[in-house]
């Protein structure tokens, strides 16, 4: 569900805002922001993914000591509770 | 077009996916750089991933990535970030994990994907399906 969400602009943003409007065809400025943020969202999973093939090849490649992992993730959830 | 299942990974996962490559955990953070489902985090499950991570990269002899904070960061700007709830009982059989149970209540997550048996036995706790990476990976597969 769409929420409502007041920002502050200064007069030079908020002309940059309705020029974008109107030379995309955008029926209000409400939709020149949601398109803006869509675009940045694209960008960034690009970026992301990009980020994450680099990093692919880090790590163990034997197999994972699970119990052992557990207990190690266990004793810090466990100290963060009783903080 | 339908959107992506909401999901919390519990620290556990984040470990052995950032630790070893071979294994389910990995497998769902490609399955998420692939987009094949959004990750939620808030500021509590954020702090346990990053001091679980840190642990065990300081503890574990075994661990072999150097790189873990840039996969942390990656991780948390992978995960859209929501308010902390007030956490209830939940888990009786290990209290420690009610948080992360909440973070999934917190962000309505269909899936809470953990190694952690006390979890797994919960089945559906306020109709969040706790699932084993290899369950989670299993279903959204078959829902694909």
């Amino acid at each position: 569900m769409p929420s409502t969400l007041n920002i502050s602009l200064t007069d030079e943003q908020k002309g940059w805002l309705n020029s974008r409007k109107e030379s995309g065809g955008f029926a209000s400025t409400s939709d020149v922001v949601r398109d803006l943020i869509r675009t940045e969202q694209e960008q960034e999973k690009q970026v992301l993914l990009n980020q994450f093939r680099k990093m692919e090849a880090d790590g163990s490649n034997e197999a994972e000591p699970a119990a052992e992992i557990l207990a190690l993730v266990k004793k810090i959830k466990k100290g963060r509770r009783a903080a | 077009m339908q959107p992506k299942p909401r999901v919390i990974l519990d620290s556990s996962v984040v470990v052995s996916g950032i630790g070893w490559r071979g294994g389910d955990a990995r497998k769902v953070l490609t399955l998420l750089a692939a987009g094949g489902f959004q990750s939620f985090r808030t500021p509590w499950l954020t702090a346990e991933w990053v001091e679980t991570v840190q642990f065990v990269a300081e503890t574990e002899r075994r661990w072999k990535n150097s790189n873990w904070m840039n996969w942390l960061e990656w991780l948390k700007r992978s995960s859209k970030l929501a308010d902390d709830i007030p956490i209830k009982k939940t888990v009786k059989r290990d209290p420690t994990d009610d948080p992360v149970v909440m973070a999934a209540v917190a962000v309505r997550a269909a899936f809470l994907v953990t190694t952690d048996g006390d979890l797994l036995d919960l089945k559906k706790p306020y109709g969040v399906a706790c699932l084993s990476p290899r369950e989670f990976l299993a279903g959204i597969l078959r829902q694909d």
